[in-house]
């Protein structure tokens, strides 16, 4: 069996159907590629052009059987019907003549990773998750101010922020129930280009831009829009958002649903 | 027949359905022809499923059967299995650039009548891979490879027609901190 060409695994990655490994392993060459991120790009927005491909036609009537009106049936179903001379005869000469249609029973089968390692900041997104929302909603704070575009390219809302011992936590929410953590730190480390664990019930990411520890996480995020957004965040703490154009490209086209299957 | 639930279904993906009539064929009445005699078919089957995603995809191989039919009646069926060689995804000119979802459509109806069919299934009905493979009845890397393929003549057809409309990145960026 020959492995995939690049083009067809990019191809599956925007469709969200690269088993969590190899979405990581992706995920990682376009966030160090702006070239990989502008055709991950193009194919992002070539696949949203078509979803809404025959969306503003109108729809045709449903036929009904029995037929409640003239209009419900177009002219030449219409035609058909009168030509066989009643609806039950129809029916009878479209059951006898229906195509041989094998059901298919069998559902898609889902590649399931080994479980993320507990992780601290899993705990705390999950205490997130369990606590009553916030009152009021939070502003971006200003030291964060460039993650702003990319979280509305995104369609992540910022709810939460708390900033305790050295560590901020911003909690984001998305459509379908999604919500994703975000946690900052001063560390002092080194260095660290993204890093993706991906499985289908939990999501991370982490690196390190000056002195400075990003970590996200999700639960039952789509591992490719996760690792989308991690991407595009990562891309942003580097430059800080004065060339985050192309990401930004790429976050907005990005319309995979939030959660697993949604 | 169908029973309550199974035409509660119906109603919710008849746009799909419509959607997919349409991307089939070249013309809207073919279309809305196709998507009657698709609903019809579903509608007097002795047999439907009674799940939800056996179902769509179900319902969506009667419109794909019924579409080869007439391909078939018309002597126009094209060889679904051919592997055409074609060109990577043109990189000239394509930096700096916004995909026109207008120009995307437009190229869309000019492709070949397979790449129209999986480009359908995964980008306009929404299907997973798997669930291609199953009503095509080929393995799921089968359908990496064509929805890759299609992808690839997408744009190199867009590429030819010049239908790429150039929009600068950065004014994209500036609109999305406007629209805040």
């Amino acid at each position: 069996m020959t492995a995939p060409a690049p083009e067809a695994l990019l191809s599956a990655f925007v469709d969200g159907e690269l088993p969590p490994h190899e979405a990581a392993r992706v995920a990682e060459a376009i966030a160090a590629s702006p070239a990989l991120a502008q055709r991950a790009a193009r194919l992002h927005q070539m696949k949203a052009a078509l979803a809404g491909y025959g969306a503003d036609l109108p729809l045709p009537d449903m036929p009904h059987l029995p037929p409640r009106s003239g209009r419900a049936i177009s002219a030449l179903r219409l035609g058909k019907l009168v030509a066989l001379g009643s609806v039950a005869a129809l029916c009878a000469v479209l059951i006898l003549g229906v195509m041989p249609v094998s059901a298919p029973v069998s559902a898609p089968v889902a590649v399931l990773e080994p479980a993320a390692p507990a992780l601290p900041a899993l705990a705390l997104h999950d205490d997130w998750l369990a606590a009553p929302p916030q009152a009021v909603t939070p502003d971006f704070p200003a030291e964060f101010g460039w993650m702003q575009a990319a979280a509305r390219a995104s369609g992540l809302q910022l709810v939460h922020q708390r900033a305790d011992l050295g560590q901020t936590h911003l909690g984001f929410k998305g459509p379908n129930a999604c919500r994703l953590s975000l946690l900052v730190s001063d560390t002092g480390g080194r260095e660290q280009p993204l890093r993706l664990t991906l499985s289908d019930s939990v999501q991370y990411a982490t690196w390190q831009r000056q002195g400075v520890t990003f970590e996200m996480v999700a639960r039952d995020m789509a591992t490719a829009r996760f690792a989308t957004v991690a991407a595009g965040l990562y891309q942003g703490s580097k430059d800080h958002g004065a060339d985050g154009a192309l990401h930004i490209a790429l976050l907005q086209s990005a319309r995979l649903p939030c959660r697993v299957g949604a | 027949m169908l029973d309550d639930t199974q035409q509660a279904w119906l109603v919710q993906i008849r746009r799909k359905v419509f959607g997919y009539a349409c991307a089939l064929c070249p013309d809207i009445s073919g279309a809305e022809d196709l998507y009657q005699d698709t609903i019809l078919r579903a509608m007097t089957a002795p047999s439907v499923p009674t799940d939800f995603t056996a179902y769509r995809v179900w319902l969506f191989r009667i419109m794909r059967n019924l579409w080869i039919d007439r391909l078939r009646a018309q002597g126009r069926l094209p060889e679904f299995d051919t592997v055409a060689e074609i060109d990577d995804m043109p990189s000239a000119h394509a930096d700096d650039q916004v995909v026109n979802a207008l120009a995307v459509r437009q190229a869309f109806g000019a492709l070949s009548k397979p790449h129209r069919d999986i480009l359908a299934l995964v980008d306009i009905c929404g299907f997973s891979y798997a669930e291609a493979a199953e009503m095509l009845d080929v393995p799921a890397g089968t359908i990496m490879s064509r929805v890759s393929r299609a992808r690839a003549a997408l744009a190199a057809r867009m590429q030819e027609e010049r239908n790429v409309i150039s929009l600068p990145l950065r004014r994209v960026a500036r609109k999305i901190g406007d629209g805040a």
